[in-house]
């Protein structure tokens, strides 16, 4: 019978914000079976939840990811706004779009980044982040924060985009789309990279349909679910844009996805400032009738749901928040097993997991000793050195 | 076809149609509150043939199941999305305390193997026949029996000693 044996990551990692446990077991260099713990940071928020009034809950929820904190509200907000049957103004969908959009644009160009850093591609690292900035400034500018924006509440939004922020907006997008053109054929059309994270990490299409997973990891593996399009709300169905799709189910593919929806982004954030119409930002909502209703955003990950009831007080009586990345991770379990443990970092960073929201982490431990065998430093280590081993071949 | 347009299409609501034809009586009530939310109230008994009606052969994604402690009973929430038609349906089930219990769907959707750990640490329902029911938020050293988001718990108690 051949040796195998497991190899830990996390719970706690320097490299990692959050915790979160992965044991892989491995023959070799193969990864054989993988499991996983989850929930070493669990903050109790939807309990919380139910102790803040409903528009106190926006700012609870925002903090349940640093990078979601325009989607988790948003989907709360709008179950919010079903149960109370109010009609939000039309420019603030449109302002809600663009807060959502350029939180999208940040969220894939700072995965791009770091999966280029865990290739050993500290270059795109670099590009990516540094393109990155202007968007997390266009932030700051239109909702005052770089994170945790505070922007949209139940009824409307908070903060008005005024006449003269117009111009800089869109200036700022057309100086970065260029630049986004430029990294996504710099990355897609990289010969090594081709090598490096084609046919690696492989979700198939039934394996994407059965673990029910959403966002760029659905949308490479084929299926072509987004709730911009499929469920619209905001501004989306008023606006010019593309679902992105690939089929190939690969770290590549979900590259692909990602960079090319960044341009989508900016397409749409551009036309949400043109066509933005005149009006008020919010309609004044008075009581929460008993009810019950769910609320679903296209996260940069994939979909946030939210569950809200109302039994006809000043709080939620129940609040559950389900984040992309709790239907996203059990699929390592097929796009994993049969992988090189080279290949397990950048599978593992390929559906962007987020831990905050999710809880993460993994280590690699002997299947016989249980010994733990490398860290997710060795791991990144191993990842940049295959790449550097396939650039000397090539 | 413009938004307006599907939201009319949908407001004749084939698939509330075609789910009360696929569970026949099994329907207790049915509810849609809007042209895409879909509420469908079955018994604790029918869920594995919803789980086939709504997953296997319409093929709708199980976006995730929330539980509800109701003192009594816990209200276990199942919330289909169907992505090509536009609507999220939840189908609603409640299942007596003590011992709160149901089928699980996890041997037919994978993705329903989490949520139901998840629903089983905080709220205590037990999913039978689910493929491994252990603990996935709850801490080992958490003490058996105690959930932190069932009614009991949220009554008075803080985390007990020693966590």
């Amino acid at each position: 019978m051949p040796k195998s044996t497991i190899v830990p990551i996390g719970p706690y990692h320097p490299l990692q914000e959050e915790p979160e446990f992965f044991r892989l077991h491995v023959e070799g260099e193969t990864v054989v079976d993988m499991d996983m713990r989850i929930s070493y940071n669990h903050r109790g928020i939807e309990q919380l939840s139910t102790k803040r009034t409903f528009d106190q809950v926006p700012f609870v929820v925002e903090r349940v990811c640093g990078i979601c904190s325009a989607s988790h509200p948003l989907a709360y907000v709008q179950a919010v706004e079903e149960i109370a049957q109010v009609q939000v103004p039309d420019r603030a969908l449109y302002l809600r779009t663009i807060v959502n959009e350029l939180e999208r644009l940040h969220s894939h160009l700072l995965w791009v980044g770091l999966a280029g850093h865990f290739l050993g591609y500290n270059t795109v690292f670099m590009w990516a982040w540094k393109y990155r900035e202007p968007v997390l400034d266009l932030l700051e500018l239109v909702t005052g924060s770089r994170v945790n924006y505070a922007n949209v509440k139940v009824g409307g939004v908070r903060r008005d985009i005024p006449n003269e922020q117009k111009a800089p907006i869109l200036r700022t997008l057309d100086e970065l789309e260029p630049k986004v053109q430029m990294l996504t054929h710099a990355v897609l059309d990289d010969v090594l990279l081709h090598l490096r994270v084609k046919n690696v990490g492989i979700l198939p299409h039934q394996a994407a349909v059965d673990y029910c997973v959403t966002g760029p990891t659905a949308r490479a593996s084929g299926v072509a679910i987004d709730v911009r399009r499929d469920d619209p709300y905001a501004a989306y169905d008023r606006v010019d844009w593309q679902v992105i799709t690939a089929e190939e189910g690969d770290v590549f593919a979900k590259t692909k996805v990602r960079l090319l929806e960044c341009l989508e982004s900016i397409r749409i954030i551009r036309q949400c400032v043109q066509q933005m119409p005149d009006g008020p930002i919010e309609q004044e909502v008075r009581q929460i009738p008993r009810g019950e209703a769910v609320g679903h955003v296209e996260a940069p990950r994939g979909e946030t749901f939210h569950y809200v009831r109302a039994e006809g007080g000043n709080c939620p009586s129940r609040h559950k928040i389900r984040a992309p990345s709790f239907v996203n991770i059990p699929s390592f379990r097929v796009s994993c097993i049969g992988q090189q443990l080279a290949d397990v970092t950048i599978t593992l960073a390929s559906v962007d997991p987020c831990y905050s929201c999710t809880e993460r982490l993994a280590v690699a431990v002997d299947a016989n000793t249980g010994e733990w065998r490398y860290s997710f430093d060795d791991l990144v280590r191993l990842s940049q050195a295959k790449t550097e081993r396939l650039r000397r071949e090539a | 076809m413009t938004v307006d347009e599907m939201h009319q299409a949908a407001a004749e609501q084939p698939l509330a149609a075609r789910i009360r034809a696929g569970l026949k009586e099994r329907v207790a009530a049915m509810r849609q509150t809007r042209p895409n939310r879909l509420f469908v109230e079955v018994g604790p008994a029918s869920i594995l043939e919803v789980g086939a009606l709504l997953f296997r052969q319409m093929g709708a994604r199980l976006a995730t199941i929330s539980g509800v402690d109701l003192r009594d009973a816990v209200e276990i929430n199942y919330h289909f999305a169907f992505d090509r038609e536009a609507c999220v349906v939840t189908v609603k089930t409640r299942v007596p305390k003590p011992d709160p219990h149901i089928e699980s769907l996890a041997p037919m959707i994978a993705g329903a193997n989490w949520i139901e750990r998840e629903i089983n640490d905080l709220i205590g329902c037990r999913f039978e026949h689910h493929p491994g029911l252990e603990r996935l938020i709850l801490a080992d050293t958490w003490p058996a029996g105690v959930h932190p988001l069932s009614r009991e718990f949220a009554a008075g108690s803080s985390s007990p000693s020693g966590v």
